[in-house]
């Protein structure tokens, strides 16, 4: 706590500072005989109550208290005017200067320290206050901070959980794509041979015609058999045979590859960004199937139940993972049961008016009713570490609701199976809402 | 005898394009678009090698496989698979499910190639001369019933201290170990079998374990201890020096299945030992004396080496292809007919430097391009091999 006292009349100065020394051993006290320095001290030691002379030469203390006034609030400095005056005018005038308190001379120490006290409390009171509020700024701002770390690992799990999908994933679709590969591959090579031996046919039947066109003496029963003998030791018959169905493999190949690739891409794109397009369900279903065919190949028959197109106003890659979830857990759940028929997994695609329905259901092991009001927990998995990271639902839960505006349910039982019902807006659910 | 090729995989084109690239061989195809039609054809045909997918509906090529290695032994069996889990070609390798692994996509003239080195390896391995002597190997029986009794125990149990109990009722293995475990390659420092199986692990140990066993029992054979002795020595040096080599100068782990590669490369030499005896001994040492390759001395002996015989008994004990080529192929690393070069060129260059440390004799040549092809420096390796101290062999 910092003091001032400022007076022309070096007696009162004493006067005072002495008492102030005595009552407050523990500030610090300044004093001022000289009015033109007064400002320049008050913000150098960063005064906190001043006390102030009113007649002065040079400079009036109403005079300093009104330039005072107009930089510091009474939050930051207490002032309180010392007089001689007992004029309730000049009192009425310091308040409405901004003086806080007066004392009258000759000083009574009582009065003095208790006045004084009252200044100095409500100095306290007002840094304790910027304090707290200081903290409770921290504390926000810790809040806040901690809020987006919290984001930043959400989304690093939800991309890890893509990511884990994708991966596991990737060896099947790696085993997908190395099968046409390795067709198309040998295909294209064996080719290579077969044009070498059409080459050499080629060339001998060139020279025939030559010699033909040369001379008209030529032995053209010779001939005829030589080219025969060629065409049959390069066994052109087998590959002319052969030649429409290599080149049909090899084309049915390359396309097998290219779709696998494009469907490989449409997911690994738009999904991490919020952008929405109108998006034909009926193919993103498709696409889902054909991500998760390897998975599905020997385990489940995977049924699309396709009627009339439907466009919807969504995030292709979102909904796509989704799908992909909600299908992967299915076969998932057939696969673990262990029993030698084939699953059977079903997609339904309908609308209403104003909202697209998809309903994925299989004839799996169903989900036991005390998992049920937790399957769309983070976290929550039956299985193995390793094997499940029970964010699959969650996050599809997120994009359907909270990103599309939609719903999305489970109904199931234990041994009968499980439903996946989604909704989603056909157009833009925010735009919808904004005009209501 | 046109050699008859039995090709599976649940995708036609496949299928198709390997019978195109086949149709200019001498080979005969038939094909089968699942394992259960693939077990119809081999049921009447006479079938030489079968190659098979790896993941097809209902029954999987490795089950497929393993099936076939059952019912018809003799059949050489190759994988070719898209399918990129390498836990699966690891094990198929292992229990020598599979000889050979090939990846989809493949090359046509690489996997025409393959299917030449490996029949090519079979003949040798078939050649009735070598046939004769091992069916007139009287004490064979003997040791493959004690050989798969430990087998058994140990592919059934992964309770580290049950296996290293049962490996100490066996005391001569157990010393054998032991002593392979202690040396600096694994680490282990004990005194105790249960402690030295749990520091190198359940794959090594039964590598371990199965091959010593081997090696054992014809330790345990009468004949001329001291050469027996000699030649242990010699199979356990080369296993530290396999080790030294992959842990120091390459810059890749030693591919599990090929552990026991080093350890078992002359057991061929132990063989022919057991069964001639006192006539395989005085070979041995007038090859030493008059300065022979003994290989020219076996060959003329009896028509066949131990590098055949010892192909022959790994490759029927079910070790994986790559110790069956480190047997058959380490005095010609880089013969035409191997598959796994690496693994045939790290065995010859531990075959050498164990018999120069040990200060054996060998005049059977040396090939000095396995140190470019492993990128070994010969002068690096050979000073590091000053911190190899052969204590742990007396
Ligand atoms: N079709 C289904 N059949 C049976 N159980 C299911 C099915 N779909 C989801 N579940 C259950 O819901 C749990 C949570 O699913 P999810 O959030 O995708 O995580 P994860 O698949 O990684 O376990 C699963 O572990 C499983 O118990
Ligand atoms: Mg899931």
């Amino acid at each position: 706590m910092r003091i001032l006292v400022v007076d022309d009349a070096p007696l009162n100065l004493h006067f005072v500072t002495s008492i102030l020394h005595q009552t407050y051993p523990q500030y610090e006290i300044y004093q001022c005989q000289r009015p033109r320095q007064v400002e320049k001290l008050v913000n150098e030691k960063e005064i906190d109550v001043l006390l102030l002379d009113i007649t002065m030469p040079e400079i009036s203390g109403l005079d300093l208290l009104k330039s005072l006034r107009e930089k510091l609030s009474s939050d930051d400095l207490q002032i309180i005017m010392l007089t001689a005056l007992d004029d309730d005018d000049i009192f009425q005038t310091c308040y409405a200067l901004g003086a806080n308190d007066y004392v009258k001379k000759p000083f009574n120490k009582v009065e003095l320290t208790s006045r004084l006290n009252h200044a100095i409390k409500s100095i306290q009171d007002q840094q304790q206050r910027k304090q707290l509020i200081h903290g409770i700024k921290e504390h926000n701002n810790e809040l806040r901070r901690v809020n987006m770390e919290l984001q930043m690992a959400q989304a690093a799990l939800v991309h890890s959980e893509k990511m884990a999908a994708i991966g596991q994933l990737a060896a099947g679709v790696a085993h997908e794509i190395n099968n046409p590969i390795g067709y198309v591959s040998s295909n294209l090579e064996t080719l290579n041979s077969y044009l070498q031996k059409m080459t050499h046919y080629i060339h001998q039947c060139r020279e025939v015609q030559e010699a033909l066109e040369k001379s008209e003496h030529i032995p053209s029963e010779a001939l005829a058999v030589q080219l025969a003998d060629s065409y049959e030791t390069q066994k052109l018959g087998i590959i002319m045979e052969d030649l429409e169905g290599l080149m049909a493999d090899t084309q049915e190949g390359v396309q097998r590859v290219a779709t696998i690739v494009k469907t490989m891409r449409n997911f690994a794109r738009s999904g991490d960004h919020d952008e929405k397009g109108w998006v034909i369900l009926n193919d993103l279903i498709h696409q889902s199937m054909m991500m998760l065919q390897n998975e599905s190949k020997y385990v489940a028959d995977v049924i699309f139940r396709e009627q009339d197109e439907i466009e919807v106003f969504c995030n292709q890659g979102q909904i796509g993972q989704v799908l992909v979830n909600i299908l992967n857990n299915a076969i998932q759940a057939i696969r673990n049961q262990e029993k030698p028929e084939r699953g059977r997994i079903t997609i339904g695609l309908g609308r209403t008016e104003d909202k697209a329905n998809i309903i994925i259901s299989d004839n799996g092991p169903g989900i036991p009713r005390e998992y049920l009001s937790r399957i769309f927990d983070p976290f929550f998995t039956s299985k193995k570490v390793g094997d499940g990271t029970g964010l699959g639902l969650s996050i599809s839960y997120d994009i359907i609701v909270n990103k599309h505006g939609g719903m999305l349910a489970a109904h199931s039982e234990t041994g009968r199976g499980a439903i996946f019902d989604i909704l989603l807006p056909i157009h833009d659910y925010q735009e919808s809402e904004e005009k209501e | 005898m046109k050699r008859t090729l039995l090709l599976v995989d649940d995708e036609r084109q496949v299928i198709r394009s390997l019978e195109r690239l086949l149709m200019d061989t001498d080979y005969r195809v038939l094909s089968a678009l699942s394992a259960q039609q693939g077990l119809e054809i081999l049921e009447k045909e006479t079938i030489n090698l079968v190659m098979s997918d790896m993941r097809m509906p209902e029954m999987d090529g490795y089950e497929f496989l393993n099936i076939v290695k059952e019912r018809y032994p003799h059949v050489i069996r190759i994988m070719l698979t898209g399918y990129s889990e390498e836990n699966v070609v690891l094990k198929a390798l292992e229990d020598n499910t599979v000889k050979v692994y090939l990846f989809k996509p493949w090359k046509n003239e690489e996997l025409m190639e393959t299917l030449r080195q490996i029949f090519e390896t079979y003949d040798l391995l078939n050649s009735s001369q070598l046939l004769e002597i091992i069916n007139n190997a009287s004490f064979l029986p003997t040791i493959e019933d004690a050989y798969w009794e430990i087998i058994r125990a140990m592919d059934h149990e992964s309770d580290l201290s049950k296996i290293a109990s049962y490996i100490e009722k066996d005391s001569a293995i157990a010393s054998k170990v032991l002593r392979l475990a202690n040396s600096a390659y694994y680490g282990a420092r004990t005194g105790s079998l249960h402690k030295a199986v749990t520091y190198i692990g359940l794959k090594h140990t039964r590598h371990l374990v199965r091959s010593t066993a081997i090696i054992g029992f014809f330790q345990g054979s009468h004949h001329a201890r001291s050469l027996m002795q000699r030649l242990w020595k010699q199979a356990a040096l080369s296993h530290r020096l396999y080790h030294h080599l992959y842990q120091h100068h390459l810059n890749h782990k030693m591919p599990e299945n090929n552990i026991p590669a080093a350890l078992l490369h002359n057991i061929g030499v132990m063989f022919l030992l057991g069964h001639f005896g006192e006539g395989y001994a005085t070979l041995l040492l007038q090859a030493d004396e008059k300065k022979l390759a003994l290989e020219e001395c076996e060959r003329q002996a009896y028509g066949n080496t131990h590098m055949e015989a010892g192909g022959y008994l790994l490759s029927w004990w079910n070790f994986p292809f790559p110790v069956v080529e480190a047997a058959l192929y380490h005095h010609a690393p880089f013969d035409h007919r191997v598959i796994n070069t690496e693994v045939t060129a790290a065995v010859h260059l531990v075959n050498r430097y164990s018999h120069q440390l040990l200060g054996f004799p060998q005049y059977d040549g040396y090939d000095d391009r396995v140190f470019d092809y492993l990128g070994v420096n010969q002068q690096h390796f050979e000073k590091s091999l000053e911190s190899i101290s052969l204590e742990e062999e007396a």
